[in-house]
């Protein structure tokens, strides 16, 4: 048990961190909610797609031809990936000087094939970094995904920026553990309805309760993605491998192979598929050829989380015999403690390794994080209720938990807008901004903040199926015909919850009489 | 000298809140940094090679808030200048060590 002294101690630390970093916390925590279901999003953005694609058995002769077109030197590393609209990608690539970043890159001789009929989709030479521009439908789940990483700030400062906020977020789900006496009793614990600052205070410590384990795990794993590279490898290289980041990176990776590769001609890549469904339980998404036709090529097979399973798996064969060689470990070049635990913080921190059950669990506990932090920072302002100076921090509390659901609209009404014709990786972010400034001058006019933008976030959300499907987005009959279950889910989820922030859904009990508000909203 | 340290300890405890700010926020950054890096010396390698590389970046968040919550929960601030104070140096002696050895 802590004495007093510790326990004040930490109750000014949980105030004080949820505070200062409160606001930019909510929205990675919010945007990394609906970051979960980014895939799905996209999916949704682009009218359908398959959610687990994989590469059909028979391509070797698709590949072998297609290598006869393209220059020897494009040979260094080939690769096929079954994208989400059913096409195979088919890259050849080698390095050279892109001229206009004066960097080594990527440069690739991409086809798109239709496997069912082997006609060429599409071919495409450009440089890797320039590839996301060619995908102009996936603006929007890439948007989300930014947003929550980097909270759309220049690397590596954006790392920096949420890797502290996960340590904020670490902090003050510590604190709030250690501080608690308790802690079992309060997860049992109706709201009680005795006044305004006690009921919110239930919400806020029953949902943190609930969701204690869950918001240390992810602070945890999400400090780790964001400090990982931008500041632990260069800390790490810098005594290790006297500040030769591609040094350290060699030792984790694997160094690339020096040795002079003889012709060979390749093994037969639809035998490889076999082998490697067979071996991983499900077929392979991703195939990598190092040393293309050389005696020394390296085939890499990447599939998804296999049934039962938590984590994905990569399989490497010998490129000129077929050989089974192993399976390629995520770091090093065999299995050890260290790859393991870095395995599993993918799975743990997007919540991927149960499929949409798993996912949907992490969606609603990363709702009921945004909730606790929101409902802690209202908790904060009440308590300081006749100081003036918190009255501004209480609106913007209010103008943010609400304004940035209601931004995140907005940017998918722009994606939608522009997705026919206009740039939508410009537009996109664009909306977003064009919304937030227009909810923060509302919010700004507004006596009641939460009554005003709900109903607008209500509507735009009514708004979003209706506009997908008047810019060409696949209509609900054709969803339902064809299966695209992640198109329906996401309308019916739009048209319910607007509804329910319209207050147009019945509710199982008459509303409780509200008191009157605080000076925050 | 006991009389010295005896004045040091004192000085420390009557500026316990700036002590406290200092130890856990600049000095809590610095020193995870440093164990962070001084880590692989003396880390195991494990089977592959790299488990010193990845378990010092892994664990850099862990390390943080174990040094952030030490310095928050710690009663003395004398104690506390020891533990982070001697943590700091032993950490930068296995640095510049490592530092000698590769320039030597």
């Amino acid at each position: 048990m802590l004495d007093q002294q510790r326990t004040k101690r930490l109750v000014a630390v949980h105030g004080w961190s949820g505070t200062v970093l409160g606001l930019l916390l909510y929205a990675v925590v919010l945007t990394g909610a609906v970051a979960v279901f980014a895939n799905e999003i996209g999916h949704w953005s682009k009218g359908g797609g398959q959610a687990s694609p994989k590469i059909p058995g028979v391509v070797h002769k698709t590949v072998m031809d297609l290598s006869r077109e393209v220059d020897p030197s494009f040979h260094e590393e080939v690769s096929i990936l079954a994208e989400e609209d059913g096409n195979l990608r088919v890259s050849f690539q080698r390095h050279q000087e892109n001229p206009e970043t004066g960097r080594t890159e990527d440069y690739a001789e991409i086809f798109r094939i239709d496997p069912e009929t082997g006609e060429r989709v599409s071919h495409n030479s450009v440089y890797l970094s320039e590839l996301r521009e060619l995908d102009r439908l996936a603006a929007l789940e890439r948007f989300l995904v930014d947003l929550h990483v980097r909270l759309y700030v220049p690397a590596p400062w954006g790392l920096f920026l949420t890797g502290i906020l996960g340590l904020a977020m670490m902090v003050a789900a510590v604190s709030g553990f250690l501080m608690h006496r308790h802690l079992i009793r309060d997860i049992f614990t109706a709201p009680r309805a005795r006044g305004l600052l006690s009921d919110r205070r239930d919400r806020h410590v029953l949902a943190a309760a609930w969701g204690l384990p869950f918001s240390i795990l992810l602070a945890f794993t999400g400090a780790f993605f964001s400090f990982a590279i931008s500041l632990g490898l260069p800390l790490v290289a810098m005594v290790a491998f006297g500040g030769d980041q591609q040094a350290a990176i060699e030792a984790v990776l694997g160094a690339p192979q020096e040795e002079q590769p003889v012709s060979a001609y390749p093994a037969s890549l639809d035998y490889i598929i076999l082998d490697s469904t067979e071996r991983a339980g499900v077929a392979p998404r991703f195939i990598a050829i190092e040393r293309f036709g050389t005696d020394s090529a390296l085939v890499s097979t990447s599939h998804g989380v296999a049934e039962g399973g938590i984590v994905r798996q990569t399989l490497m064969f010998d490129g000129a015999t077929r050989a089974f060689l192993g399976e390629k470990p995520t770091l090093g070049t065999s299995p050890s403690a260290g790859s393991a635990a870095v395995s599993i913080m993918g799975p743990l921190h997007f919540g991927n390794f149960a499929g949409f059950a798993s996912k949907l669990a992490w969606f609603a506990l990363g709702l009921a994080m945004s909730f606790v932090i929101a409902t802690g920072m209202q908790l904060w302002v009440f308590k300081r209720v006749d100081s003036a100076g918190w009255h501004g921090f209480g609106r913007a509390v209010e103008i943010t938990v609400w304004g940035l659901p209601v931004a995140l609209l907005g940017c998918a009404v722009a994606f939608f807008l522009t997705a026919p014709a206009g740039d939508t990786y410009w537009w996109t972010p664009a909306g977003f901004v064009i919304a937030s400034f227009i909810v923060i001058r509302i919010g700004l006019k507004a006596a009641n903040v939460s009554a005003t933008l709900r109903p607008i976030a209500g509507a735009l959300c009514l708004l979003l199926p209706l506009l997908r499907h008047l810019t060409g987005g696949t209509s609900i009959s054709e969803a339902v015909i064809e299966g695209e279950l992640a198109v329906l889910s996401i309308d019916l989820l739009l048209v319910f919850g607007g509804l329910a922030l319209l207050n147009m859904l019945p509710t199982l009990r008459p509303r409780a009489s509200v008191p009157t508000p605080g000076p925050a909203e | 000298m006991m009389e010295w340290m005896r004045a040091s300890a004192q000085a420390l405890e009557s500026r316990a809140v700036l002590v406290r700010w200092i130890t856990a926020g600049p000095v809590a950054v610095v020193l995870s940094a440093l164990f962070t890096s001084a880590m692989p010396l003396w880390f195991p390698e494990g089977s592959a090679g790299v488990d010193h590389i990845v378990f010092p970046i892994l664990l850099f968040p862990a390390t943080w808030a174990t040094i952030f919550f030490y310095a928050i929960l710690e009663t003395s601030q004398a104690r506390s200048v020891i533990v982070m104070g001697g943590a700091t140096v032993i950490n930068l002696v296995l640095i510049a060590g490592a530092f000698w050895g590769a320039g030597a």
